[in-house]
């Protein structure tokens, strides 16, 4: 989508004023209170950048907030002023007087016109994330506002891919349901599912092969969440009695769908939902196409499967059963395509791949489809005492276990070895739990005949040879190793196909041939997906094809675009890095319990017997909410002025500008580079910044300075930490952290009474105006300043010691401290390379922006009508930065003014 | 009390700066209860836009027509508020802020009855906003030009900026020539590159430039007007001019120390003995590099005379020639962060603080000696090093590395001997006493104000700090502003810097002089003294005592009359007027005798009156 804002309102051009900190907002002010129109942009949700997070300013122990907060509130008060947050320079073009560039805004969530930042929404979040802002000193809930004073006020939703969503085909916001479950909102959980499109809940809590557990970032502690069990459960104990009403028709057009799968019925919910007329055709006597005529009873009950049929059907969607689609006497597509303005083929894959040996068709030969579709259709199956079934498969194994349950003893043959069986193992081990024997590397010659009946099957030993085009090991014969089972029955499971003949659309070894992203076929208005179209696979799979169909024939009702935003391009997991809120317990995956072999094994009852609430909620509570967002939506209920935008989606925004400042500021300096120091392994070892927070009354301690919860009595200051080091070839100095420990220092012993404060330094750089006073003042308050550079940070039981020679004394001394400050420096942003090739402004060799000239061109860039504001430049305080945004507007309004080309361009 | 007065009180916790002393909801609940209040809240930053909201959504919904925010200081939030009440449709004069803050949760021991103190603050507040009025601000035209004072780098560049953006500015310079103390520089750190090139390069441009008008060998005599609409009087010679200006920007530089003041270090007395100054003259006015170098003591000009004059161990243009010297030493901090001497500007107080741009002048300066003189030892002797700037560490160690000694230690004297002289101190890293024999001493002066800085200071109204220098209006967020609307500073008047930050300065000086000029109008504030009549004698006391010439006699009617632009609200002329006839908007006798009233618990405003007057 894109945004055309207003340009200059009055005509007299405007500029672009990159990065809301202080410099930003300085330039921006002064351009705007000149008369011309400014874009401020600002990639944070908030403005007020670095100087929001300090608590006093040097040296006159001014409130940064108090003085920044006026400033910040004059930005949105100016009626020149377009601001814009959470969005990024993309690309400029032009030149100075005539630059078109190039936004984009990342969503927020929350639509700022009507958030009122009251804060019901954050009461209600249920995810806790590290708070950035208070350097993750504290936390704050997935919906948040940045800091109090935060313009905008609205709220904002932090909102990251998550492996598990992110796997899952049909992309269920698992963490939301989890999320609510952790609660013991059941309810709320299923709600959530459900909202998200997806009716079988309960079906796929207990069938899925849940890809998504594969990837659950909390295996790198200790074992994934159980997220199928929790589907279940959400369903299990969040159910009700209560069936949908039906959706009023809102379109004209009517949608045919043929085979009620959980693919067909998937899309025929959604398209209901949006208010259209659907039709669902089914060949089968009874609708949920391999949900209920392959999945047998003991792993998914009728009951559940029947209650999630009926509530899709509830919201209005009509099924006509016993009615193939081109075939058998039925209306053809073309029938449908005449009462029908989209069609959606999700037949499935119910034909069988013959075994291709002699005897095949003698009676007691079976095959597994139609033995399973038999039996779970409520009919007798006659097989024998002795059942060989031919397969690794689901299928098979459904099978197997099927005939074991009927009385039969049952062998299972597989041509591959157990590690290519593609049956979920956990299905494989329970069929061998019940007494199912399992025979690899052998693969049947022929059916043995006594009679015109099955007497036996003759087989022969295989070994694994090179890998085929599926990547596993393909079987060889091995000969002379020709051997008989004896087994009256035999059931065939080994392939699945699509029966797609008669219907005229385009298909490739029988599976229909679409668009991988907007599933059409080669004919017009009809779409197919689920197991038609990749052959034999998964329910979770079909319900994501329903999905994708429901969306693609919705826009191709309506005349949209197919493809505009959609896109099957994720976020790779194991390129996903969380940071959890707090520290992660080792627990362990709760398990459900099952039901006993002896139990189950002359009957269909279900195994899986589902977690208790309890062990759901301590289960759910496991999730590290990797997208930090949950997608639970309870902001989006809580919110009374309807402002969350959960659907909230990336934004291009063009705008037209005379001039640019570039206000991007700094990152400090990661101490970790440093581990001598130990910041990081030594909780009492943090930077200057991070001390900031804690003296901040509106920090995480509320401005005591404190480590958990104990105030320190020994403080230790380390300047230069990140400057002036040629180790880490980062020679220049920061500018500011001379004072920034000075006032630290002061601040501490002001709020720790009778602390012993002492300062490391190598020069003490108290430049500026009053500066040297406010030292002078430190020294005398008690602090003591030892010139040194520390070498390390060592600990010696419970004790840190500061060691370093001091070079007054010359001799090296140790200094116990239970709170160590690191005046970590400034360095360049991290991604200033990238911003410097999207503006094509030079770097310093320091990596700051490269001014004109050192001495007189202080604000001019390397490009005409760029402007330079800030520590994006180089290191600088609070009034030197004002001073050059000031200037840096000087210059700009000059070349907006129209009147100093002879000067811009010299 | 003004009929149907409807008073929203809103009190704020400040996050913990007021909370943690002062119970807020008692405060609100009390303040529910005084008259006049329709509804009272309290909100964590009252400041913030949700703090904001509230109150607007108050104002629609209960009507409300006067406001009272106890929080901060008015200072910093009272533009905030006004702002916020005006848009929701009331007028911006009808609130009144009680400061809890700093008059009472941050100033008071343990034990101290906050919360009550903050009760009658706010009692006190409602008493006074309930007799407030409405009040217009109005709108005046300016004169779209602007004057800098002095002919410096700052000046010019502020200048420069200026007339390139359409405006036509007056530069006026008391010397013969523009460039102040850069024209005399020689290379310039860290890029060393020639001062004189940088100073021709902007000369050219003043001097070319049409909106430019330069006046040399000039002086200010005397300023009058206001943002917008300044008269500057100048003279050159005999000769009066009164040029209209929109905004003045002041430049007008610095002085350096004069090391006479610091007898011990032997400058005046011995030839080898220099300052940076002279240094870097001798090397600006070598031709070329195989003539030896002169070095003439006492080089700098604008230098303080009648100091000089006092100095009897003064020879006047002592020189020395330097040919294959064996050492040169450096000291830092001649004149700076030296509590031991005093500032001659407004004489109270020491030369404390740091100069800043020293360091770096010493080390460009023995990188050019080594340079110049390979052979020689060249010792550096510092207190710490301020190599801050952008690319200053990198030249420091540099210097270090061409095999600059750097010795930390604050050398106690120098003392002849032969033809060289010693230089004696403590090392201290070393913590030994260090005496170095050397050919030339070359002493890093300080900055200061220049002298007649407090006669500037009067002429335009400015404050100036405790160091001398022309105060800004607020140290970090309002560098280049004084408390003066529409006079700005720039460059070293202010406080030491290099080049660069004075560049920067200028320039920001010459956006903020920018803005009323391109707006072309400026606002007054409403907040001015007003006459009854009735009562005015036209005795005049009132124009005597004015600090902004804002009081006149009308000619005709024989009572005084206010010019409400130049009026700054201060209230002197209230404080003097012997018959009660003037009074200052928002501080009317009525106002502040209810707000007095309710702080004292006094039953209503007679008595308070009576008491007043009995005082």
């Amino acid at each position: 989508m894109s945004d055309s804002i207003p340009s200059s309102a009055n005509g007299r051009g405007a500029a672009l004023v990159i990065g809301a900190g202080i410099a930003g907002i300085q330039a921006a002010l002064d351009i705007a209170d000149a008369g011309f129109k400014v874009y401020l942009v600002e990639r944070s949700p908030s403005i007020g950048g670095r100087m929001s997070q300090l608590d006093k300013t040097f040296p006159t122990l001014d409130c940064s907030s108090c003085i920044l907060t006026p400033k910040m509130a004059d930005v949105p008060r100016n009626p020149n002023i377009t601001l814009l947050t959470c969005t990024q320079v993309e690309a400029v073009e032009g030149q100075a007087g005539a630059f078109h560039v190039t936004l984009e805004r990342q969503p927020r969530f929350v639509d700022e016109s009507v958030c009122t930042g009251c804060g019901l929404c954050t009461d209600v979040c249920p995810v806790i994330t590290p708070n950035i802002f208070n350097a993750a000193l504290d936390s704050h809930k997935a919906i948040y506002r940045v800091f109090p004073q935060a313009v905008p006020a609205a709220f904002v939703i932090d909102k990251r891919p998550s492996p598990c969503k992110i796997t899952c085909p049909a992309h269920i916001p698992v963490q939301g349901y989890i999320a609510l479950i952790a609660q013991g909102k059941f309810r709320e959980a299923l709600q959530r599912v459900r909202e998200a499109g997806v009716p079988f809940v309960g079906t796929l809590g207990r069938v899925c092969y849940h890809p998504c557990e594969s990837e659950c970032k909390r295996a790198d502690w200790d074992e994934a969440v159980s997220i199928c069990a929790l589907k279940r459960i959400a369903y299990d104990a969040g159910r009700d009695d209560e069936k949908p009403q039906p959706v009023p028709i809102q379109y004209e057009e009517h949608v045919a769908v043929v085979g009620a799968g959980p693919a067909g019925l998937t899309t025929a919910c959604n398209l209901t939902r949006r208010g259209y007329k659907v039709t669902v055709f089914d060949a089968l006597p009874s609708p949920g196409g391999m949900l209920a005529a392959g999945i047998p009873e003991y792993r998914l009950p009728r009951e559940v499967l029947n209650d999630e049929i009926d509530y899709v059907l509830a919201q209005g969607v009509e099924l006509k059963l016993n009615t193939p689609i081109g075939r058998d006497g039925g209306p053809s597509l073309e029938d449908l395509r005449r009462d029908h303005q989209a069609v959606f083929l999700a037949i499935g894959a119910h034909g069988s791949s013959r075994l291709g040996v002699p005897g095949e068709d003698l009676p007691e030969v079976f095959q597994a489809v139609p033995f399973l579709r038999h039996m779970n259709m409520g009919h007798e199956a006659n097989i024998g005492k002795h059942v060989a079934v031919i397969g690794g498969g689901n299928s098979a194994i459904d099978a197997a276990r099927c005939a074991l349950r009927l009385g039969a003893e049952v062998q299972l043959v597989y041509r591959r070895s157990r590690a290519e069986m593609p049956a979920a193992p956990w299905e494989v081990s329970a069929a061998e739990q019940e007494g199912v024997k399992l025979t690899f590397l052998s693969a049947p010659l022929r059916v043995i005949e006594k009679d015109g009946h099955a007497a036996g099957i003759e087989c022969i030993r295989m070994k694994l040879g090179e890998p085929d085009s599926s990547g596993r090991r393909r079987p060889v014969p091995v000969d002379g190793t020709e051997y008989v089972m004896d087994v009256d029955t035999i059931i065939a499971a080994i392939g699945q196909n699509v029966e797609s003949d008669g219907l005229g659309v385009e298909t490739k070894w029988g599976q229909f041939v679409v668009d991988p992203l907007t599933l059409e076929t080669s004919a017009k208005g009809v779409f197919a997906g689920g197991d038609a179209v990749i052959g034999p696979a998964s329910v979770v799979e079909a319900i994501g094809a329903g999905l994708q169909a429901a969306e693609s024939i919705h826009r191709y009702l309506r005349g949209m675009d197919l493809r505009d935003g959609r896109s099957q391009d994720h976020p790779k997991s194991k390129d996903i890095q969380i940071s959890p809120a707090e520290a992660v317990k080792r627990a362990p995956r709760e398990h459900m319990p099952e039901l006993p072999v002896a139990e189950r094994i002359n009957n269909f009852r279900e195994v899986e017997l589902g977690l208790t609430a309890e062990q759901a909620m301590a289960e759910a509570q496991r999730c590290l909410s990797c997208a930090v967002c949950s997608e639970c939506n309870q902001c989006v209920t809580a919110c009374q002025r309807g402002a969350i935008v959960p659907e909230d989606a990336p934004r291009r925004i063009e705008v037209d500008v005379g001039a640019i400042v570039v206000a991007t500021g700094f990152d400090v300096f990661d101490p970790r580079r440093k581990p001598e120091f130990g910041y990081g392994k030594y909780p009492q070892v943090i930077t200057s910044l991070e001390f900031e927070r804690l003296a901040s009354a509106s920090g995480p301690t509320a401005g005591r300075i404190s480590l958990n919860g104990h105030p320190p009595n020994k403080v230790t200051f380390i300047h230069c930490v990140g400057s002036r080091d040629r180790s880490l070839n980062l020679p220049n100095c920061s500018r500011v952290c001379c004072m920034a420990v000075a006032k630290q220092a002061h601040l501490a012993h002001d709020r720790l009474p009778g602390a012993q404060i002492t300062v490391f330094y190598m020069d003490v750089r108290a430049f500026g105006k009053g500066f040297e006073e406010f030292y002078d003042r430190v020294r005398k308050e008690g602090i003591l300043y030892r010139r040194g550079n520390p070498s390390e940070i060592v600990r010696r039981g419970d004790h840190l010691f500061v060691r370093a020679e001091d070079t007054l004394l010359g001799e090296p001394v140790e200094v116990e401290s239970d709170l160590i400050v690191l005046a970590a420096g400034l360095t360049p942003r991290a991604d200033a390379s990238g911003l410097a090739q999207i503006l094509h402004l030079v770097q310093g060799t320091d990596g700051y922006f490269q001014e004109a000239h050192p001495k007189l061109r202080t604000v001019e860039s390397s490009v005409p009508g760029m402007y330079l504001a800030g520590c994006c430049q180089g290191p600088k305080d609070i009034p030197d930065t004002v001073a050059q945004a000031k200037a840096a507007a000087s210059a700009a309004m000059i070349l907006l003014n129209g009147k100093g080309a002879n000067h811009a361009s010299n | 009390m003004t009929n149907a007065a409807r008073v929203g009180v809103y009190i704020c916790h400040c996050g913990i700066n007021i909370a943690a002393t002062v119970d807020v909801p008692a405060v609100t609940e009390y303040a529910a209860r005084l008259p006049g209040v329709v509804v009272a809240r309290n909100y964590a930053y009252m400041c913030s836009d949700p703090g904001q909201a509230m109150i607007q959504k108050d104002i629609a919904e209960h009507n409300l027509n006067r406001i009272v925010v106890a929080s901060c200081s008015p200072r910093m939030h009272e533009p905030t508020f006004r702002a916020a009440i005006a848009e929701a449709g009331l007028n911006p004069y009808c609130l009144e802020m009680a400061n809890i803050r700093e008059q009472c949760s941050w100033v008071h021991p343990v034990g101290y009855p906050t919360t009550w103190k903050s009760m009658q603050l706010v009692e006190a507040a409602v008493a006074k906003v309930t007799r407030l009025e409405p009040l217009q601000t109005r709108q005046v035209s300016i004169t779209p030009t602007a004057v800098i004072l002095g002919g410096g780098i700052a000046g010019m560049q502020a200048a420069l900026d200026l007339a390139d953006a359409g405006f036509h500015a007056t530069l006026v310079e008391r010397e013969s020539n523009l460039g102040g103390h850069a024209a005399r520089f020689y290379r310039t750190f860290p890029t060393q590159e020639l001062a004189g090139v940088l100073v021709q390069d902007l000369l050219e441009r003043v001097n070319q430039h049409p909106r430019i008008r330069v006046m040399i060998e000039t002086e200010v005599t005397d300023v009058s007007g206001y943002v917008g609409n300044f008269r500057v009087k100048v003279r050159r010679n005999e000769e009066f001019t009164e040029i209209p200006a929109g905004a003045i920007i002041v430049a007008t530089g610095f002085e350096t120390f004069d090391p006479h003041l610091k007898p011990e270090l032997g400058y005046g007395r011995y030839p080898q003995v220099v300052t940076t100054m002279d240094f870097e003259h001798a090397f600006a006015g070598r031709e070329d590099s195989k003539q030896p170098l002169v070095v003439h003591e006492g080089s700098q000009q604008g230098g303080n005379a009648s100091l000089a004059e006092a100095n009897d161990t003064r020879m006047d243009h002592q020189r020395i020639q330097i040919e294959n010297p064996k050492s040169i030493v450096f000291i830092q901090c001649v004149g700076s962060r030296d509590q031991s001497v005093g500032c001659g500007g407004n004489g109270s107080s020491a030369h404390s603080y740091c100069s800043r741009v020293c360091c770096m002048v010493t080390a460009k300066q023995a990188r050019l000696v080594r340079e110049t003189f390979p052979d020689a030892r060249v010792t550096v002797f510092y207190m710490d090093v301020r190599a801050f700037g952008k690319g200053f560490e990198e030249f420091y160690d540099q210097a270090r590395q061409d095999g600059i000694l750097y010795r930390r230690g604050n050398p106690s004297e120098i003392i002849k001997r032969g033809n060289s002289v010693l230089v004696r101190a403590e090392d201290t890293l070393l913590g030994e006493p260090v005496e170095v024999e050397a050919d030339l001493v070359v002493l890093a002066v300080g900055m200061r104000p220049r002298p007649d800085s407090e006669a500037v200071a009067q002429l335009l109204k400015l404050s100036r700090s405790s160091d001398g220098f022309f105060m800004e209006a607020h140290p970090k967020l309002r560098p280049v502003d004084t408390s003066m609307a529409g006079v700005f500073l720039a460059g070293c008047c202010q406080a030491p810097k290099d080049i660069a930050d004075s560049i920067s300065q200028a320039r920001a000086a010459a956006s903020a002089a920018m803005i009323p000029l391109m707006r072309g109008q400026v606002q007054v504030d409403a907040a001015t003294s007003f006459i009854d009549e009735e009562l005015c004698s036209g005795c005049g006391q009132c124009a005597e005592i004015c600090n902004f010439s804002a009081l006149s006699l009308h000619p005709l009617r024989g009572k005084m009359t206010v010019n409400a632009v130049l009026c700054q609200g201060c209230g002197s002329c209230a404080a003097t007027c012997p018959s009660k006839a003037i009074m200052v908007h928002q501080f009317t006798l009525d106002q502040v005798l209810a707000q007095m009233a309710a702080l004292s618990g006094w039953d209503d405003v007679s008595v308070a009156l009576e008491k007043v007057e009995t005082v």
